[in-house]
């Protein structure tokens, strides 16, 4: 079942990648952030397993990668969410368990919160930790 | 003063996060009553050093040395994924010595991670032998490493194009020795270890099913011991692997005990691979030349390993300069130990070792 | 004239269970971590005097020399106390002993009887020494092991009931002398193989150990205990160790009895190769979960010793 198909009828765009150049079968931009969700469960109804999730700051905002992947034979897929800074984004804790850990982390190092998550918290950093590390805005207090 | 009263009182045991048996800085909160595990949370963060931020203010030739301290069992496997990671941006293909001494090394690493292992869990379920009959085995690898490369553990033996240093006829002569004694020494382990007392204390304890499996995104043998066919060394080959000869077990039920049989016959597999890599390593270069400034073109460059724990995922996101803009690592022990608060609860206290134990994990590569 | 009097035998029934006590104490640990030493692929204690035989002493001298600490909130006179209630039934089981058909410091009639009862003073001693140390921890492994050492007391009676019913007497030098045509490990095996269970379960050692398991409980009651102290604990266990054995040895083994050689010499040989075999188990085995040790003992190992018990009175009437 191609990717592209088990898409369909989502916003998304696909973005050109070669895997022997860059490790990802595909990439597409998700345009509407509320499709994650469905994004999602559909990848799960055809045995793709959520690898991680990554979050960059690109400077005027936060990039989430989610990157999905088989167990049966490499087809590394990366779903790109662009988001402003500390935007909510909905949660997909209930559709993967391997995303309450992955998000927990992002909220910890880049500050975006995610709607519908069972226990959002700091996962890596102390407790009381004020600011979020990764971006690029971080300054370290003496 | 109501629970005081209360003849069944459920209290917090907090195990770490300094504890034998936790496998570095990790704390454990039970809530138990009597012996029974009621809930559990898993407290991380305790080695948490901010490599990821750290990275992107280091060159890339400065973060090689990082790499090994993610987890220091099994180091060079880490270096593999970071070193692939920035030659699949710079387009250069290490020469065929190369990657057969990668191969071999790699195999070594795993090995010296499963042998440190099989000790641990043994040691946490009160066996003490076993710890040091596959610890002399293990030294005879660390030996081997320090032939090579002048380093027991942390060795920054990979780099862009190939190896460091090459193999030394000594290593052939060590190598062959080890290959000529460790399948003995398995025997011997497996039997001394496989006691009515050890099967009672690991059969039918901890399932994972399939579904949990894609549901948590496990992979390696936690995976592999429930049945479930992922080995990046098949599914996705790299290096010289698609030509060399090997098998991957699989487990049936998914309890501790097919986890650990499935950790035991990767142990003979690897020491397969070793001795047909021995054999088919062909003379050469030993490395390709790398830039004298390593500058990754702009992109985003990820590259997949099998590390003795799973999936180990390097993720490089270049904007062309000699730093990092962002440096991710995708972890295995990451999303093996997030199972760990659904395995736990309805078990007795004792089962907890028994069940970390299984899962594999080393703390400092899950806080980065 | 001193000697056989009343004083003199005191006197010198103290001396020779001083003197055999420090010494299986010294040996004992010596044994233990030569065993162990060779099993595990090295070769144990090299360093003080020769093949280590003096390491015990250095031990000793190091545990004598560290500073006693008594941690905040424990109950004072219990912390102090219960170390030497677990050691001092240890040196009064001595009594009943026979080293040989000569050395025995006093053959009661109720010789068996005796030396089972004082030997459960020690379990109130585990209990003082878990509560008093104020740690959650320290309580549970007192906790477990008291349910450990209640528990398989029954076994024990059981099997060494059997003897009781064999020999008609309570008496251990009429048990031993009854052995002479037979060894009572023969006919009893089962009872044997019950009884040396159990007394590794009554040591508290592994497979059995989960009172002192270090991986779950840092090192269960006697945690907060530190120098002398913790010395005199140690010095119990192993004094429990050879006193079991010595019993093994006195019930199924014969005793003193033996050709040729001194049947001192005899009851030593007998003696030590029970503590072989106690320190083999223990570094081959993992340990067992609390209630599969439980289960094991109330399920399988009693009902076993009922069984063989009764075996045993039938066979008796019958024949």
């Amino acid at each position: 079942m191609g990717v592209v198909s088990i898409l369909e009828n989502l916003a998304v765009e696909k973005v050109e990648k070669e895997y022997s150049k860059t490790g990802f079968c595909h990439s597409f931009l998700l345009k509407d952030k509320s499709h994650i969700r469905e994004v999602a469960k559909r990848f799960k109804d055809y045995d793709y397993y959520l690898e991680t999730i990554i979050g960059y700051d690109k400077g005027d905002g936060i990039r989430l990668i989610y990157v999905f992947n088989r167990f049966d034979k490499v087809h590394r897929t990366l779903i790109y969410l662009d988001t402003a800074y500390f935007e909510e984004v909905d949660s997909i804790a209930d559709i993967y368990s391997s995303a309450i850990w992955c998000e927990s982390e992002v909220y910890d190092l880049l500050g975006n919160t995610f709607k519908g998550h069972p226990c959002l918290k700091r996962l890596l950093t102390p407790e009381g930790l004020q600011g979020y590390p990764l971006l690029k805005s971080w300054k370290e207090e003496e | 003063m109501e629970e005081q009263n209360n003849i069944k009182q459920d209290f917090y045991v907090n195990m770490g996060p300094q504890h034998p048996s936790t496998h570095g800085v990790l704390r454990i909160v039970l809530r138990v009553e009597g012996e029974k595990v009621l809930s559990s949370e898993t407290v991380l963060g305790y080695a948490h050093r901010g490599v990821e931020k750290m990275a992107e203010s280091k060159t890339y030739v400065q973060m090689m040395p990082v790499m090994d301290r993610f987890d220091y069992v099994s180091a060079m496997l880490y270096e593999w994924a970071y070193v692939g990671a920035m030659e699949r941006a710079l387009g250069i293909t290490p020469p065929e010595r190369a990657e057969y001494i990668r191969v071999i090394m790699g195999e070594l690493n795993r090995l010296a991670s499963h042998f440190l292992w099989v000790g641990a869990f043994l040691l946490d379920l009160g066996a003490f032998t076993p710890f040091l009959w596959v610890f002399d085995a293990r030294e005879r690898i660390l030996d081997m490493f320090e032939e090579v490369t002048g380093q027991r553990m942390t060795t920054n033996y990979f780099k862009i194009g190939g190896v460091h240093d090459d193999l030394t006829p000594e290593f052939f002569k060590m190598a062959n020795d080890f290959i000529k004694m460790i399948y003995d020494r398995m025997k011997d382990v497996e039997e001394l270890i496989e006691s009515i007392i050890f099967l009672e204390r690991v059969k039918d304890l901890g399932f994972i099913s399939k579904e949990d499996v894609l549901d948590y995104g496990l992979t390696g043998p936690v995976a592999r011991g429930s049945g479930v066919y992922v080995d990046t060394r098949k599914t996705e080959p790299y290096s010289v692997y698609d030509r060399l000869n090997f098998e991957v077990p699989l487990g049936t039920k998914g309890d501790c005990y097919d986890r650990y049989k499935v950790r035991m016959q990767e142990i003979i597999q690897s020491v397969k691979i070793i001795e047909q890599a021995l054999g088919m390593i062909p003379e050469g270069p030993y490395t390709e030349k790398s830039p004298k400034v390593v500058k990754l073109p702009e992109g985003e460059y990820y590259y997949a390993v099998e590390s003795a724990r799973g999936l180990l995922g390097v993720y490089l996101l270049s904007d062309g300069s000699t730093k990092p803009y962002r440096f991710k690592l995708r972890v295995p022990s990451f999303a093996n130990l997030s199972i760990i608060d659904k395995l736990l609860p309805g078990n007795k206290i004792s089962d907890v070792v028994a069940i970390l134990g299984s899962i594999d994990i080393v703390v400092p590569e899950i806080d980065r | 004239m001193l000697l056989n009097s009343f004083i003199g035998k005191v006197i010198i029934s103290v001396i020779g269970v001083m003197v055999v006590f420090t010494f299986n104490a010294l040996i004992s640990v010596w044994l233990e971590r030569k065993i162990s030493g060779h099993i595990q692929l090295r070769l144990g204690p090299m360093e003080v005097g020769p093949h280590g035989l003096l390491q015990s002493v250095a031990d000793g001298l190091k545990l004598i020399g560290k500073e006693i600490i008594t941690p905040q909130g424990v109950d004072k006179k219990l912390f102090a106390v219960a170390p030497y209630m677990v050691f001092f039934p240890s040196l009064l089981m001595f009594v009943v002993i026979p080293f040989s058909d000569k050395f025995q410091v006093q053959d009661l009639n109720i010789g068996l009887l005796y030396f089972f009862s004082i030997s459960c003073i020690a379990t109130i001693g585990i209990f003082m020494a878990g509560w008093a140390s104020n740690n959650k921890y320290s309580l549970m492994g007192a906790v477990r092991s008291i349910a450990q050492s209640i528990a398989y007391e029954i076994p024990i009676i059981l099997s060494i009931l059997n003897i009781v019913i064999l020999t008609q007497s309570l008496k251990l030098s009429e048990i031993v002398k009854a052995q002479q045509n037979m060894w009572f490990f023969v006919p009893q095996f089962i009872s044997f193989v019950v009884y040396l269970i159990s007394a590794i379960a009554e040591l508290n050692r592994t497979p059995f150990d989960i009172p002192e398991a270090e991986s779950e409980l840092v090192a269960g009651f006697h945690t907060e205990y530190s120098g002398m102290r913790f010395a005199i604990f140690f010095m119990a266990e192993y004094t429990n160790m050879f006193l079991v054995s010595a019993m093994a040895t006195t019930l199924f083994l014969g005793g003193w009895l033996g050709p040729v050689l001194p049947p001192i010499v005899w009851f030593f040989i007998k003696t030590y190769a029970i503590v072989f075999f106690i320190i083999w188990v223990r570094w081959t085995f993992p340990r067992l979960r609390p209630d599969q040790l439980m289960n094991f003992c109330w399920k399988f190992l009693t009902p076993l010793a009922l069984i063989n018990l009764i075996v045993t009175t039938l066979v008796i009437k019958l024949f």
